[in-house]
């Protein structure tokens, strides 16, 4: 495991976009249980990209693993992370 | 996000496809990242003895090399091992290649790799298995590379 390399996207903040007076609810509960990303571009100015395994509670913390690659360096690990959820109202 | 070696990383993202994934980018100075999630959903991972076809999409660079993409057909047998084709063009030059290999596959979803496209080295990957089992999410592991990609039934 090479930590000092590992460096993972997660999610942090979230946003759900509405228009007008739209019903839709999204919160921290919306974000619930299993889910995996992929990420891709730059770090540093090195290529980069991460995929990720991340387990979020549906009350703002998350707990995960995944691997990087940064300019061809590899990494594998864990951590640990808080989100918050909000709803943005677009007008129509 | 905190890791075990005490960095943190921080992104913005928003919900999409019916509230089972999302769009992100990363918020850190020097990052230029995006990139997207999905749920697992309910799915049986490991290796179920059930056969499954995919189409892969894979892109990135290899160090020293240049860039590198595979498109192709990837079968997963269900018991450990892969078959199929891939188109690969390393920087523009193109080859269609048979494949073959092995994966393990965990009971959590996650597992490995390891391809073989013929007359050329194994290549590594790590992957994630989402939206129920109909699609993985893959990172080349081997040094020098940084390929990633995903698999579609």
């Amino acid at each position: 495991m090479n930590l000092q390399t590992l460096s993972l996207a997660v999610l942090v903040f979230a946003t759900l976009f509405g228009t007008g007076n739209a019903s839709a609810s999204c919160s921290n509960a919306t974000v619930l249980g299993v889910y995996g990303s992929l990420g891709a571009g730059f770090e540093g100015g090195a290529p980069s990209a991460d995929v990720i395994q991340y387990t979020a509670d549906g009350a703002g913390h998350l707990t995960g693993t995944g691997t990087n690659s940064t300019n061809g360096v590899i990494g594998t690990g864990t951590f640990t992370g808080t989100y918050s959820v909000r709803r943005i109202v677009l007008e129509a | 996000m905190t890791f075990p070696n005490g960095s943190t990383a921080s992104d913005n993202f928003v919900i999409d496809n019916a509230k089972k994934g999302a769009q992100g980018i990363r918020t850190d100075s020097s990052v230029v990242k995006t990139g997207f999630v999905l749920a697992q959903g309910t799915v049986t991972c490991g290796l179920t003895g059930i056969k499954h076809n995919f189409a892969a999409n894979l892109s990135g660079t290899v160090k020293g090399t240049g860039r590198i993409a595979y498109v192709g057909q990837v079968i997963l047998d269900g018991n450990g091992n892969v078959s199929g084709a891939l188109t690969r063009s390393l920087n523009g030059t193109i080859a269609t290649v048979p494949v073959t290999g092995t994966y393990t596959e965990n009971a959590n979803c996650t597992g490995t790799a390891q391809i073989t496209p013929s007359g050329h080295s194994t290549v590594n990957f790590n992957f994630v298995v989402v939206n129920v089992g109909l699609e993985m999410l893959l990172i080349e592991t081997d040094a020098g590379t940084v390929v990633s990609g995903t698999m579609q039934q």
